[in-house]
């Protein structure tokens, strides 16, 4: 769970990460752009002064072509493309003020451009009449001096080169108007908006046909010079006073402050990606060391179930072994507890034989019956194999039936006696007179009869053996107590393993199977069995066997 | 997913994320160069008048001589005079933009009067000479485009003059045969639109006739006869100056036609002899055309818009009567021809 967590972060961070690096990327601050573009704007300064001085050079005819003043304008052109493209930095109402302030900035380059060609138009035709009137002039007041009857006309002509000439040096309200008179003294009216004004009446002008001609061209020169000239200074006026610079610098001024800020947000900027590098990093490394971690742990407990699974696979092999073991003992007890009353089957059948039944009744009644005890012991012997056999697999199975326990005890203790002799003393001590119970008869047969026998058999024949039945609470008591060999405490734990004989039992004979069987007939019958014993003192048996109870039965 | 996987990605990530913001200060004017160099392929064409500015008033001549030198990519230069004789360009394979402007010519076909123009109708324009257009302010005699660049999709797209049929289908004609020399030329994008205007821009502009004598004369380098010289006071004192000077001797402004008489002779105006005025539709633009280049003006008659003076005699009176107000002498008009002749340039034809 916190791993996940900690994937999900590092991945959350990392997409985070990647974001800020594009729009790191794509957020061009970069100076070479401001850097282009303030260098585009102080250039467009720069052009605009240039073209001012250049009209001014032009106005006083300092410089005779118009080559400079194209270049400075094709210039402000590839400038004012440059401007086109607006650094991306600048954003937000600083782009909005820069275009506004860039397009206020082309509308009066723009003007100023119209302004120009106009300038050149009738720059260079005023600048030919300039030069032109006084030798047109001249001529003509040459050619009439000549005729000598054109007194007043050369006045006139006199006062309009006066007046021309004034105007040429500087077109001032008074003397456009005094030119304007002085025009219309020679009948000639100048094209203007202007209502003409008082006292300057178009006269008819009486001209000689010698110089009429001549006096045409230089009048006309007269008037081009007249309204060419206020034009002129007009449109150097409003050139001059048109100025790009105010956009410009208002534009230059908020492109560097937007690229201020857009360095201090890059740094900003950049500050979050090293924090996102850092915190993804830091995730990272935290998500590695976690994975490490749970796979130690799963490690661990892998471990943990590999040992548990061999600790199986040991406990399965101990019953293999076990199991062999008890094979192989089975075999060894068969072959040899079986063999001695197949011995004395033998010799008794080989001695009823070799007596050609000339035998006494006795003999042949003693033999006979030693191979029926032979038979019996073995009988039981295999009973006792099956059963054991039974209860591994699980199929020996409870019959309870209703039992008169008193009886049952009797029929018990009476059949011990016949088996181990009657010279033997059995103390038979039963507290439950009358009582009846559900028990398996056979298995409870079983239990008791091989306690009884063992008892008598691993005691000396002078020592009493103590039977006592008792009722307790659910539960019969069953005890057997003998003053026998007792049973060394190191064979306590294998007491009832099947063909497990104590160390001290020696030559007497035995199976090894008797408490086994006891052993496995009470687990079926839910029963108990204590061991108290003494080295050489005497063994005593605690049996408990609970009684099935009623409703049980019957259903 | 396995944790090797995913954490390689993360640690990816982070490597990446650091090293791009430890070379930000490095990757930045990478990639602002990088835009340079895309940007600069499309830029926007010059303008016309490539002179530096400090090359020119630092004299008080009012003529300049053409500079020797060019700094123009030769391969473009090289693409563009391929291109200009193409007759490809046009739409019946017939046309190339030298069928009009012959450069072993003066950069016209002599002798005739008008050529087809974009805007025929009622009748077509003389033809202006290609040579030494670099140093014209606006081109066409209306001035309606103020690049070359500009000014190339009007006669080739024009049905009367290439019919070149569209930008997509004059590309698809010379995609072929051109796209490894646009691409040597420097035109990443192959055979383009651009690249065409562009190139054929650049070669025009190469098209410049210096060594003219006249310029010799302005370097020191030779002497003027004394007729030349005189043509040359004349020209100056007359007033021919005020609207001919600079670089071009003329191209960089607008006159009326016709300043002190009526230049058209009581001949009734068509709408070519409105001039200026069908760019801006201004009144004050009526019969206001782009004063043309004087150079080479010997090989290049007839003269004006209109082709209605034959000779350079013709033009040269005219002029005076109708722009200057003044009857020039024959002696005067031969010695501004003799003036006039000394512009002749050292043709792009013909180099040595």
């Amino acid at each position: 769970m916190r791993i996940g967590t900690l994937r999900a972060a590092a991945l959350v961070v990392g997409v985070a990460l990647v974001a800020m690096i594009v729009l790191r990327l794509r957020r061009d601050d970069n100076p070479a752009d401001q850097m282009r573009f303030a260098r585009a704007l102080r250039r467009s300064l720069e052009l605009d002064a240039r073209l001012n001085e250049e009209i001014a050079k032009s106005r006083l005819g300092v410089v005779t072509h118009y080559d400079a003043l194209v270049a400075v304008g094709d210039k402000m052109t590839d400038v004012s493309r440059q401007l086109a493209v607006i650094p991306a930095f600048i954003d937000g109402h600083a782009r909005s003020d820069v275009k506004a302030q860039l397009s206020s900035y082309r509308s009066a380059r723009d003007t100023k451009g119209q302004l120009v060609e106009t300038f050149k138009t009738a720059h260079s035709v005023l600048r030919n009449s300039v030069r032109a009137f006084p030798h047109n002039l001249q001529r003509v007041l040459a050619a009439a001096r000549k005729l000598r009857q054109t007194e007043p006309l050369a006045r006139k002509l006199t006062r309009l080169e006066r007046a021309v000439t004034l105007l040429v040096v500087g077109s001032t309200r008074a003397r456009v108007r005094e030119a304007r008179c002085a025009l219309a003294a020679v009948g000639v009216k100048a094209k203007t908006k202007e209502k003409p004004q008082a006292g300057c009446t178009v006269a008819k002008l009486e001209t000689p046909s010698a110089i009429a001609r001549q006096l045409a061209i230089a009048l006309s020169h007269a008037r081009l010079i007249v309204e060419l000239q206020p034009r002129i200074d007009s449109i150097v006026r409003r050139i001059v006073t048109l100025s790009v610079a105010k956009p410009a610098m208002a534009a230059l001024d908020i492109s560097e402050m937007s690229h201020r800020r857009a360095l201090a947000s890059g740094r900003t900027q950049r500050l979050v990606i090293f924090a996102l590098a850092l915190v993804l990093t830091v995730l990272t490394a935290a998500y590695i060391i976690g994975r490490l971690r749970r796979t130690a742990s799963a490690l661990r407990e892998a471990t943990a179930r590999l040992e548990t699974a061999l600790a199986e696979l040991g406990i399965e092999r101990d019953r293999a072994k076990d199991l062999a073991e008890l094979r192989s003992k089975f075999v060894s007890m068969a072959s040899h507890e079986f063999r001695t009353p197949l011995a004395r089957i033998l010799s008794s059948a080989e001695s009823l034989h070799s007596g050609n039944g000339k035998r006494p009744q006795a003999v042949r009644d003693k033999h006979m019956g030693r191979v029926k005890d032979a038979v019996k012991e073995m009988t039981q012997m295999l009973e006792d194999v099956l059963l054991i056999g039974h209860a591994e697999t699980g199929l020996l199975e409870l019959k309870p039936q209703q039992l008169a326990l008193r009886e049952v005890c009797d029929g018990i203790v009476e059949a011990t006696r016949n088996l181990v002799g009657e010279e033997r003393q059995l103390d038979y001590d039963v507290s439950v007179n009358g009582a009846s119970v559900w028990l398996d008869e056979k298995l409870l047969n079983r239990v008791l009869s091989n306690l009884l026998i063992n008892a008598f058999k691993y005691s000396g024949d002078d020592t009493s053996v103590r039977f006592a039945v008792q009722a307790d609470e659910g539960a019969v008591l069953f005890t057997v107590s003998d003053q026998g060999l007792g049973i060394p405490p190191e064979d306590l734990p294998h007491l009832f393993e099947a063909f497990h004989r104590g160390s001290n039992t020696g030559m007497i004979p035995g199976t090894g199977l008797g408490l086994a069987v006891v052993k496995r007939s009470l687990d079926v019958h839910g029963g108990t069995i204590d061991v108290e014993s003494q080295l050489g003192r005497g063994t005593t048996f605690t049996v408990r066997v609970p009684f099935v109870p009623q409703e049980e039965v019957e259903a | 997913m396995g944790w090797t996987t995913w954490g390689w990605t993360t640690w990816g990530w982070t490597t990446w994320g650091w090293t791009t913001w430890r070379r930000g200060a490095l990757a930045a004017p990478l990639l602002a160069l990088v835009g340079c160099a895309a940007a600069e392929s499309h830029e926007a064409p010059p303008l016309a008048s490539r002179i530096p500015h400090e090359q020119l008033a630092t004299r008080e001549d009012p003529i300049e001589p053409i500079p020797r030198g060019s700094s123009l990519d030769p391969r473009r230069v090289a693409l563009g005079r391929q291109l200009f004789a193409d007759k490809r360009l046009s739409g019946d394979g017939k046309k190339a933009c030298t069928t009009c402007h012959d450069l072993a010519r003066g950069g016209v076909v002599p002798g005739e009067a008008r050529s087809t123009h974009p805007r025929a109708a009622p009748g077509p324009y003389n033809v202006p000479t290609v040579f030494n257009v670099a140093f014209d302010f606006r081109y066409n005699w209306d001035g309606k485009y103020k690049t070359l660049e500009e000014h190339l999709s009007a006669p080739l797209m024009s049905p009367v003059v290439m019919n070149g049929g569209g930008w997509k289908a004059v590309v698809a004609r010379l995609e072929r045969a051109y796209a490894s020399a646009f691409f040597a030329a420097g035109y990443r994008d192959g055979v383009t639109r651009h690249g065409i205007e562009s190139a054929i821009a650049i070669y025009q502009r190469s098209l410049t006739t210096p060594d003219a004598k006249f310029d010799r004369y302005l370097r020191g380098e030779t002497q003027l006869s004394d007729r030349e010289r005189a043509g040359y006071e004349i020209f100056k004192n007359v007033g021919c100056i005020t609207c001919h000077q600079g670089i071009n001797v003329g191209g960089n402004l607008f006159q009326r036609f016709g300043v002190m008489a009526d230049a058209l002779d009581g001949r009734q105006p068509t709408r070519l002899d409105m001039g200026r005025f069908l760019v801006t539709g201004k009144q004050r633009d009526m019969r206001v055309f782009r004063v043309p280049s004087l150079r080479n003006v010997a090989l290049t008659a007839p003269y004006f818009h209109d082709g209605s003076a034959a000779t350079l005699d013709d033009a040269v009176r005219h002029m005076g009567r109708v722009q200057l107000g003044y009857i020039l002498t024959e002696h005067e008009v031969h010695s501004i021809v003799a003036f006039l002749e000394t512009l002749t340039g050292r043709q792009p034809g013909t180099r040595r």
